[in-house]
Protein backbone atom coordinates (compact mmCIF):
# COMPACT_ATOMS: atom_id res chain seq x y z
CA UNK A 1 0.00 0.00 0.00
CA UNK A 2 1.53 3.31 -1.02
CA UNK A 3 0.64 6.62 0.48
CA UNK A 4 0.15 9.65 -1.70
CA UNK A 5 1.98 12.46 0.03
CA UNK A 6 1.08 15.36 -2.27
CA UNK A 7 -1.82 17.52 -1.17
CA UNK A 8 -4.43 18.63 -3.65
CA UNK A 9 -5.75 22.14 -3.64
CA UNK A 10 -8.99 20.95 -2.04
CA UNK A 11 -7.08 19.20 0.72
CA UNK A 12 -4.96 22.27 1.41
CA UNK A 13 -8.12 24.39 1.63
CA UNK A 14 -9.74 21.84 3.95
CA UNK A 15 -6.69 21.62 6.23
CA UNK A 16 -6.40 25.41 6.33
CA UNK A 17 -10.02 25.63 7.41
CA UNK A 18 -9.44 23.02 10.12
CA UNK A 19 -6.38 24.94 11.34
CA UNK A 20 -8.36 28.16 11.40
CA UNK A 21 -11.20 26.39 13.21
CA UNK A 22 -8.82 25.31 15.98
CA UNK A 23 -7.80 28.92 16.44
CA UNK A 24 -11.42 30.13 16.37
CA UNK A 25 -12.53 27.49 18.88
CA UNK A 26 -9.65 28.35 21.20
CA UNK A 27 -10.55 32.02 20.98
CA UNK A 28 -14.34 31.85 21.03
CA UNK A 29 -14.96 29.02 23.48
CA UNK A 30 -13.67 30.10 26.83
CA UNK A 31 -14.91 27.43 29.20
CA UNK A 32 -14.95 28.43 32.87
CA UNK A 33 -13.13 25.20 33.76
CA UNK A 34 -9.93 26.00 35.55
CA UNK A 35 -8.25 22.71 34.80
CA UNK A 36 -5.15 22.28 32.65
CA UNK A 37 -5.81 20.87 29.20
CA UNK A 38 -9.55 21.47 29.18
CA UNK A 39 -9.41 23.16 25.79
CA UNK A 40 -8.45 19.74 24.39
CA UNK A 41 -12.16 18.89 24.47
CA UNK A 42 -12.72 21.00 21.37
CA UNK A 43 -9.43 21.77 19.65
CA UNK A 44 -8.62 18.10 18.90
CA UNK A 45 -11.86 17.77 16.92
CA UNK A 46 -10.85 19.81 13.82
CA UNK A 47 -7.40 18.24 13.99
CA UNK A 48 -8.65 14.64 14.01
CA UNK A 49 -11.50 15.25 11.56
CA UNK A 50 -9.10 17.05 9.19
CA UNK A 51 -6.61 14.17 9.29
CA UNK A 52 -9.42 11.64 8.85
CA UNK A 53 -10.62 13.45 5.74
CA UNK A 54 -7.21 13.95 4.10
CA UNK A 55 -5.49 10.76 5.28
CA UNK A 56 -2.00 11.76 4.25
CA UNK A 57 1.19 12.13 6.31
CA UNK A 58 1.84 15.77 7.12
CA UNK A 59 -1.84 16.72 7.24
CA UNK A 60 -1.75 17.14 11.02
CA UNK A 61 1.49 19.09 10.79
CA UNK A 62 -0.08 21.42 8.23
CA UNK A 63 -3.21 21.95 10.37
CA UNK A 64 -0.96 22.60 13.38
CA UNK A 65 1.11 25.08 11.37
CA UNK A 66 -1.96 27.11 10.36
CA UNK A 67 -3.45 27.18 13.86
CA UNK A 68 -0.01 27.89 15.37
CA UNK A 69 0.64 30.79 13.02
CA UNK A 70 -2.75 32.28 13.82
CA UNK A 71 -2.30 31.76 17.57
CA UNK A 72 1.19 33.30 17.51
CA UNK A 73 0.15 36.20 15.31
CA UNK A 74 -2.85 37.09 17.46
CA UNK A 75 -1.06 36.26 20.70
CA UNK A 76 -3.87 34.25 22.28
CA UNK A 77 -1.50 32.19 24.41
CA UNK A 78 1.03 33.19 26.99
CA UNK A 79 3.89 31.83 24.90
CA UNK A 80 3.21 33.99 21.83
CA UNK A 81 5.72 33.02 19.10
CA UNK A 82 6.48 29.78 20.92
CA UNK A 83 2.83 28.79 20.53
CA UNK A 84 3.82 27.82 17.02
CA UNK A 85 5.95 25.02 18.46
CA UNK A 86 3.03 23.85 20.58
CA UNK A 87 0.59 23.65 17.69
CA UNK A 88 3.14 22.07 15.38
CA UNK A 89 3.82 19.41 17.97
CA UNK A 90 0.14 18.54 18.41
CA UNK A 91 -0.21 18.26 14.66
CA UNK A 92 2.86 16.05 14.53
CA UNK A 93 1.54 13.82 17.33
CA UNK A 94 -1.86 13.47 15.63
CA UNK A 95 -0.08 12.72 12.37
CA UNK A 96 1.97 9.95 13.97
CA UNK A 97 -1.17 8.44 15.53
CA UNK A 98 -3.04 8.63 12.21
CA UNK A 99 -0.17 6.95 10.38
CA UNK A 100 0.37 4.23 13.01
CA UNK A 101 -3.34 3.40 13.12
CA UNK A 102 -3.66 3.51 9.31
CA UNK A 103 -5.96 6.54 9.48
CA UNK A 104 -8.80 4.49 11.08
CA UNK A 105 -9.86 7.54 13.05
CA UNK A 106 -13.51 6.52 12.81
CA UNK A 107 -12.58 3.81 15.30
CA UNK A 108 -13.50 5.15 18.74
CA UNK A 109 -10.42 3.76 20.50
CA UNK A 110 -8.08 5.16 17.85
CA UNK A 111 -9.69 8.61 17.90
CA UNK A 112 -9.63 8.71 21.71
CA UNK A 113 -5.95 7.72 21.79
CA UNK A 114 -5.14 10.30 19.13
CA UNK A 115 -6.91 13.01 21.16
CA UNK A 116 -5.09 11.94 24.31
CA UNK A 117 -1.64 11.78 22.73
CA UNK A 118 -2.07 15.13 20.99
CA UNK A 119 -3.19 16.82 24.19
CA UNK A 120 -0.36 15.24 26.17
CA UNK A 121 2.26 16.28 23.63
CA UNK A 122 0.87 19.80 23.82
CA UNK A 123 1.33 19.70 27.59
CA UNK A 124 4.90 18.42 27.34
CA UNK A 125 5.93 21.00 24.74
CA UNK A 126 4.27 23.71 26.80
CA UNK A 127 6.27 22.72 29.87
CA UNK A 128 9.44 22.32 27.80
CA UNK A 129 9.17 25.85 26.45
CA UNK A 130 8.43 27.20 29.92
CA UNK A 131 11.50 25.46 31.33
CA UNK A 132 13.60 26.80 28.47
CA UNK A 133 12.34 30.29 29.23
CA UNK A 134 13.47 30.01 32.84
CA UNK A 135 10.35 28.97 34.77
CA UNK A 136 11.49 27.23 37.91
CA UNK A 137 11.10 23.44 37.68
CA UNK A 138 9.07 23.04 40.88
CA UNK A 139 6.25 25.10 39.37
CA UNK A 140 5.88 22.35 36.79
CA UNK A 141 6.82 19.28 38.79
CA UNK A 142 4.32 20.05 41.56
CA UNK A 143 1.37 19.76 39.18
CA UNK A 144 2.53 17.48 36.41
CA UNK A 145 0.69 14.36 37.65
CA UNK A 146 -2.68 16.06 37.98
CA UNK A 147 -2.09 17.96 34.76
CA UNK A 148 -1.32 14.73 32.85
CA UNK A 149 -4.53 13.13 34.08
CA UNK A 150 -6.66 16.15 33.14
CA UNK A 151 -5.01 16.33 29.70
CA UNK A 152 -5.78 12.65 29.18
CA UNK A 153 -9.41 13.07 30.20
CA UNK A 154 -10.09 16.16 28.08
CA UNK A 155 -8.10 14.91 25.08
CA UNK A 156 -10.00 11.62 25.31
CA UNK A 157 -13.36 13.38 25.35
CA UNK A 158 -12.32 15.41 22.31
CA UNK A 159 -11.25 12.22 20.54
CA UNK A 160 -14.56 10.56 21.39
CA UNK A 161 -16.50 13.46 19.86
CA UNK A 162 -14.23 13.35 16.81
CA UNK A 163 -14.96 9.66 16.23
CA UNK A 164 -18.67 10.35 16.40
CA UNK A 165 -18.38 13.26 13.94
CA UNK A 166 -16.20 11.21 11.55
CA UNK A 167 -18.70 8.33 11.56
CA UNK A 168 -21.56 10.75 10.87
CA UNK A 169 -19.57 12.27 8.01
CA UNK A 170 -18.92 8.78 6.65
CA UNK A 171 -22.59 7.93 6.88
CA UNK A 172 -23.41 11.15 5.03
CA UNK A 173 -20.87 10.26 2.36
CA UNK A 174 -18.57 13.22 3.01
CA UNK A 175 -15.76 10.80 3.93
CA UNK A 176 -15.55 7.56 2.01
CA UNK A 177 -16.15 4.55 4.25
CA UNK A 178 -14.01 1.84 2.74
CA UNK A 179 -11.42 1.16 5.37
CA UNK A 180 -8.00 2.08 4.04
CA UNK A 181 -8.59 0.96 0.53
CA UNK A 182 -9.98 3.28 -2.00
CA UNK A 183 -9.91 6.20 0.42
CA UNK A 184 -8.39 9.47 -0.68
CA UNK A 185 -4.63 9.59 -0.39
CA UNK A 186 -4.10 5.87 0.14
CA UNK A 187 -3.47 3.68 -2.86
CA UNK B 1 -0.23 -5.46 13.11
CA UNK B 2 -3.96 -5.30 13.60
CA UNK B 3 -5.57 -2.19 15.05
CA UNK B 4 -6.60 -3.90 18.29
CA UNK B 5 -3.00 -4.83 19.09
CA UNK B 6 -1.78 -1.31 18.35
CA UNK B 7 -4.50 0.15 20.57
CA UNK B 8 -3.45 -2.20 23.36
CA UNK B 9 0.20 -1.17 23.08
CA UNK B 10 -0.72 2.52 22.97
CA UNK B 11 -2.96 2.14 26.03
CA UNK B 12 -0.20 0.37 27.94
CA UNK B 13 2.22 3.14 27.01
CA UNK B 14 -0.31 5.71 28.18
CA UNK B 15 -0.75 3.99 31.55
CA UNK B 16 3.01 3.81 32.08
CA UNK B 17 3.41 7.48 31.09
CA UNK B 18 0.66 8.59 33.48
CA UNK B 19 2.18 6.53 36.29
CA UNK B 20 5.56 8.14 35.66
CA UNK B 21 4.06 11.65 35.75
CA UNK B 22 2.18 10.97 38.99
CA UNK B 23 5.37 9.51 40.49
CA UNK B 24 7.30 12.57 39.30
CA UNK B 25 4.80 14.85 41.03
CA UNK B 26 4.95 12.83 44.25
CA UNK B 27 8.75 12.81 44.14
CA UNK B 28 8.76 16.52 43.31
CA UNK B 29 6.74 17.32 46.39
CA UNK B 30 9.33 15.54 48.52
CA UNK B 31 12.13 17.27 46.65
CA UNK B 32 10.63 20.73 47.19
CA UNK B 33 10.16 20.02 50.91
CA UNK B 34 13.84 19.18 51.16
CA UNK B 35 15.03 22.32 49.39
CA UNK B 36 16.95 24.84 51.42
CA UNK B 37 14.66 27.91 51.68
CA UNK B 38 17.62 30.10 50.75
CA UNK B 39 17.80 28.34 47.38
CA UNK B 40 14.21 29.22 46.55
CA UNK B 41 13.83 32.56 44.89
CA UNK B 42 12.32 35.06 47.29
CA UNK B 43 9.42 36.94 45.81
CA UNK B 44 10.88 40.31 46.51
CA UNK B 45 13.35 42.88 45.39
CA UNK B 46 16.34 44.25 47.18
CA UNK B 47 14.76 46.68 49.63
CA UNK B 48 15.77 50.31 49.90
CA UNK B 49 17.15 52.99 52.16
CA UNK B 50 16.16 56.62 51.67
CA UNK B 51 15.39 59.85 53.49
CA UNK B 52 12.34 61.98 52.94
CA UNK B 53 11.48 65.43 54.16
CA UNK B 54 8.46 67.63 54.54
CA UNK B 55 8.29 68.46 50.83
CA UNK B 56 7.72 64.78 50.05
CA UNK B 57 4.26 64.89 51.61
CA UNK B 58 2.45 65.20 48.31
CA UNK B 59 -1.10 64.74 49.55
CA UNK B 60 -3.36 66.29 52.16
CA UNK B 61 -4.65 67.67 54.35
CA UNK B 62 -7.31 64.99 54.41
CA UNK B 63 -8.96 62.70 56.94
CA UNK B 64 -8.78 59.42 55.09
CA UNK B 65 -6.56 56.98 53.27
CA UNK B 66 -7.45 55.05 50.11
CA UNK B 67 -9.68 52.00 50.00
CA UNK B 68 -13.06 51.17 48.43
CA UNK B 69 -14.46 53.66 50.90
CA UNK B 70 -12.48 56.27 52.81
CA UNK B 71 -10.61 54.64 55.71
CA UNK B 72 -9.70 56.55 58.83
CA UNK B 73 -5.99 57.00 59.21
CA UNK B 74 -6.11 56.64 62.97
CA UNK B 75 -8.59 54.98 65.30
CA UNK B 76 -7.98 57.68 67.92
CA UNK B 77 -10.17 60.79 67.73
CA UNK B 78 -7.29 62.81 69.20
CA UNK B 79 -5.18 62.28 66.08
CA UNK B 80 -5.45 64.23 62.88
CA UNK B 81 -8.00 66.80 63.88
CA UNK B 82 -6.52 69.25 61.39
CA UNK B 83 -6.16 66.62 58.71
CA UNK B 84 -3.30 64.34 57.71
CA UNK B 85 -0.51 64.87 55.20
CA UNK B 86 0.42 61.75 53.26
CA UNK B 87 3.46 60.50 51.40
CA UNK B 88 3.69 57.23 49.49
CA UNK B 89 7.05 55.51 49.67
CA UNK B 90 8.05 52.64 47.40
CA UNK B 91 9.16 49.78 49.64
CA UNK B 92 11.04 48.00 46.82
CA UNK B 93 10.38 44.77 48.72
CA UNK B 94 7.27 42.65 49.10
CA UNK B 95 6.23 40.23 51.83
CA UNK B 96 5.18 36.74 50.84
CA UNK B 97 3.11 34.43 53.00
CA UNK B 98 1.70 31.99 50.47
CA UNK B 99 2.73 28.48 49.44
CA UNK B 100 6.29 27.92 50.72
CA UNK B 101 6.94 25.51 47.88
CA UNK B 102 6.67 28.25 45.33
CA UNK B 103 8.47 31.23 46.83
CA UNK B 104 10.48 31.77 49.95
CA UNK B 105 8.21 33.23 52.58
CA UNK B 106 9.23 36.43 54.29
CA UNK B 107 8.17 39.68 55.88
CA UNK B 108 9.35 43.14 55.00
CA UNK B 109 11.32 44.66 57.85
CA UNK B 110 10.97 48.45 57.95
CA UNK B 111 13.44 50.47 59.99
CA UNK B 112 12.37 54.06 60.50
CA UNK B 113 13.97 57.07 62.09
CA UNK B 114 12.26 60.45 62.48
CA UNK B 115 14.03 63.72 63.02
CA UNK B 116 11.93 66.50 64.58
CA UNK B 117 8.54 64.84 64.35
CA UNK B 118 5.62 66.97 65.46
CA UNK B 119 2.32 65.35 66.35
CA UNK B 120 1.59 61.78 65.29
CA UNK B 121 2.94 59.81 62.36
CA UNK B 122 1.02 56.79 61.09
CA UNK B 123 2.29 53.97 58.86
CA UNK B 124 -0.01 52.00 56.59
CA UNK B 125 0.63 49.83 53.53
CA UNK B 126 -0.86 49.43 50.09
CA UNK B 127 0.12 46.38 48.05
CA UNK B 128 -0.45 45.71 44.37
CA UNK B 129 -1.04 42.18 43.14
CA UNK B 130 -0.12 40.94 39.68
CA UNK B 131 -3.41 42.17 38.28
CA UNK B 132 -2.78 45.58 39.86
CA UNK B 133 -5.59 45.19 42.37
CA UNK B 134 -4.72 46.76 45.70
CA UNK B 135 -4.60 45.37 49.22
CA UNK B 136 -4.19 47.35 52.44
CA UNK B 137 -4.04 46.76 56.18
CA UNK B 138 -7.36 46.55 58.04
CA UNK B 139 -8.32 49.66 59.95
CA UNK B 140 -11.02 48.66 62.42
CA UNK B 141 -12.25 45.64 64.28
CA UNK B 142 -10.66 42.19 64.43
CA UNK B 143 -7.38 42.07 62.60
CA UNK B 144 -6.81 45.83 62.58
CA UNK B 145 -3.17 46.84 62.34
CA UNK B 146 -1.12 49.97 62.00
CA UNK B 147 1.94 51.68 63.42
CA UNK B 148 1.76 55.09 65.14
CA UNK B 149 4.64 57.20 66.39
CA UNK B 150 4.17 60.26 68.57
CA UNK B 151 6.71 63.06 68.28
CA UNK B 152 7.50 65.90 70.66
CA UNK B 153 8.75 68.63 68.33
CA UNK B 154 6.91 71.89 67.92
CA UNK B 155 4.75 72.05 64.78
CA UNK B 156 6.01 74.08 61.87
CA UNK B 157 4.21 76.89 60.11
CA UNK B 158 4.65 76.26 56.41
CA UNK B 159 2.32 73.61 54.95
CA UNK B 160 3.83 71.48 52.20
CA UNK B 161 3.04 71.98 48.54
CA UNK B 162 0.31 69.36 48.63
CA UNK B 163 -3.33 68.88 47.83
CA UNK B 164 -5.88 66.33 49.02
CA UNK B 165 -6.23 63.20 46.92
CA UNK B 166 -9.09 63.51 44.49
CA UNK B 167 -10.55 60.10 45.33
CA UNK B 168 -10.06 57.22 47.77
CA UNK B 169 -10.30 54.64 45.00
CA UNK B 170 -9.19 54.59 41.37
CA UNK B 171 -6.71 57.37 41.96
CA UNK B 172 -3.14 57.80 40.81
CA UNK B 173 -0.47 58.74 43.34
CA UNK B 174 3.06 59.91 42.75
CA UNK B 175 5.47 58.26 45.19
CA UNK B 176 7.83 60.35 47.24
CA UNK B 177 11.38 60.81 46.02
CA UNK B 178 12.89 61.23 42.62
CA UNK B 179 12.62 58.73 39.80
CA UNK B 180 14.41 58.86 36.52
CA UNK B 181 12.00 59.92 33.84
CA UNK B 182 12.52 61.08 30.35
CA UNK B 183 11.05 64.52 29.97
CA UNK B 184 8.60 63.37 27.36
CA UNK B 185 7.11 60.74 29.62
CA UNK B 186 4.36 61.12 32.16
CA UNK B 187 5.48 61.37 35.80
CA UNK B 188 6.01 58.04 37.51
CA UNK B 189 2.80 57.16 39.33
CA UNK B 190 0.90 54.28 40.88
CA UNK B 191 -2.76 53.72 40.18
CA UNK B 192 -4.60 52.71 43.32
CA UNK B 193 -7.49 50.42 42.49
CA UNK B 194 -9.48 48.40 45.01
CA UNK B 195 -11.85 46.08 43.21
CA UNK B 196 -15.36 46.69 44.58
CA UNK B 197 -16.25 43.03 44.01
CA UNK B 198 -13.31 41.49 45.84
CA UNK B 199 -11.59 41.92 49.19
CA UNK B 200 -8.55 43.99 49.93
CA UNK B 201 -8.19 44.15 53.68
CA UNK B 202 -6.98 40.81 54.97
CA UNK B 203 -3.79 40.10 53.08
CA UNK B 204 -1.34 42.71 54.36
CA UNK B 205 -0.66 43.52 58.00
CA UNK B 206 1.66 45.59 60.16
CA UNK B 207 3.19 44.08 63.27
CA UNK B 208 6.09 44.57 65.64
CA UNK B 209 6.28 40.86 66.36
CA UNK B 210 6.83 38.59 63.35
CA UNK B 211 5.10 35.77 65.23
CA UNK B 212 1.87 37.78 65.12
CA UNK B 213 1.45 37.56 61.38
CA UNK B 214 -2.04 39.07 61.40
CA UNK B 215 -0.59 42.20 62.93
CA UNK B 216 -1.83 44.65 65.54
CA UNK B 217 -2.08 48.34 66.20
CA UNK B 218 1.10 49.64 67.77
CA UNK B 219 1.56 53.04 69.39
CA UNK B 220 5.00 54.22 70.41
CA UNK B 221 6.95 57.33 71.32
CA UNK B 222 10.18 55.88 69.93
CA UNK B 223 11.12 58.07 66.98
CA UNK B 224 13.48 55.32 65.75
CA UNK B 225 12.51 51.71 65.54
CA UNK B 226 11.21 49.03 63.30
CA UNK B 227 8.13 47.05 62.35
CA UNK B 228 7.24 44.29 59.94
CA UNK B 229 4.87 44.17 57.01
CA UNK B 230 3.41 40.68 56.68
CA UNK B 231 1.37 38.84 54.07
CA UNK B 232 -0.97 36.01 54.97
CA UNK B 233 -1.93 34.49 51.66
CA UNK B 234 -4.18 35.39 48.81
CA UNK B 235 -2.71 36.85 45.66
CA UNK B 236 1.02 37.42 45.51
CA UNK B 237 1.90 41.03 46.21
CA UNK B 238 3.90 42.39 43.33
CA UNK B 239 4.67 45.88 44.57
CA UNK B 240 4.30 47.73 47.85
CA UNK B 241 3.83 51.32 48.94
CA UNK B 242 4.32 52.42 52.53
CA UNK B 243 1.87 55.19 53.36
CA UNK B 244 3.42 57.65 55.82
CA UNK B 245 0.92 60.09 57.31
CA UNK B 246 1.60 62.98 59.69
CA UNK B 247 -1.11 64.99 61.42
CA UNK B 248 0.69 68.26 62.05
CA UNK B 249 2.51 70.77 59.92
CA UNK B 250 6.09 69.67 60.35
CA UNK B 251 9.09 71.91 61.06
CA UNK B 252 11.53 72.52 58.21
CA UNK B 253 14.04 70.23 59.86
CA UNK B 254 11.63 67.28 59.73
CA UNK B 255 13.06 64.16 58.13
CA UNK B 256 12.20 60.50 58.03
CA UNK B 257 14.71 57.84 57.11
CA UNK B 258 13.28 54.52 55.94
CA UNK B 259 15.07 51.27 55.27
CA UNK B 260 13.31 48.14 54.01
CA UNK B 261 14.58 44.60 53.60
CA UNK B 262 13.21 41.09 53.33
CA UNK B 263 13.28 39.12 56.53
CA UNK B 264 12.79 35.41 55.82
CA UNK B 265 10.41 33.34 57.88
CA UNK B 266 9.94 29.64 58.38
Amino acid sequence: MGIDSDFTLNEIALMSLCGALIFVLKTALKLPVHLPGHSGVFWVIPMIVGIAMVRKPGSGLYIGLISGLLASFFGIGALHIFDLLKYLSIGFAADICGFVFSYRLDNTAVAVLTGIFSNLVKMLVNYGVQLALGVQPFFIVLGIGVSSISHIIFGGIGGLLSAYIIRRLMKAGVIENEGNEGTPGID
Amino acid sequence: MEIRKKVGIATAFLIIFTGCMVALQAGGEEWVRGLNPDKITPYTKAGMKASYNWDDCNYGPQQWRPYKEPLNISDSPDDGQNGWYLMYVRANATPYGGNPAIYRRGNVLVNYSFTDLAGTAAFHVIGFDKTQKCRTNRQDGYGASGFFVSGTSEPGEAPPDSSPMRSWNNAEVIPAGNYDNEESLEPYFYFIHFNPLSGGLDALHITDDPVLLKGRTIRTIATSGSFYITHTGGNVIDDLLIVVCVDEIQPETFEIELETSLCGRE
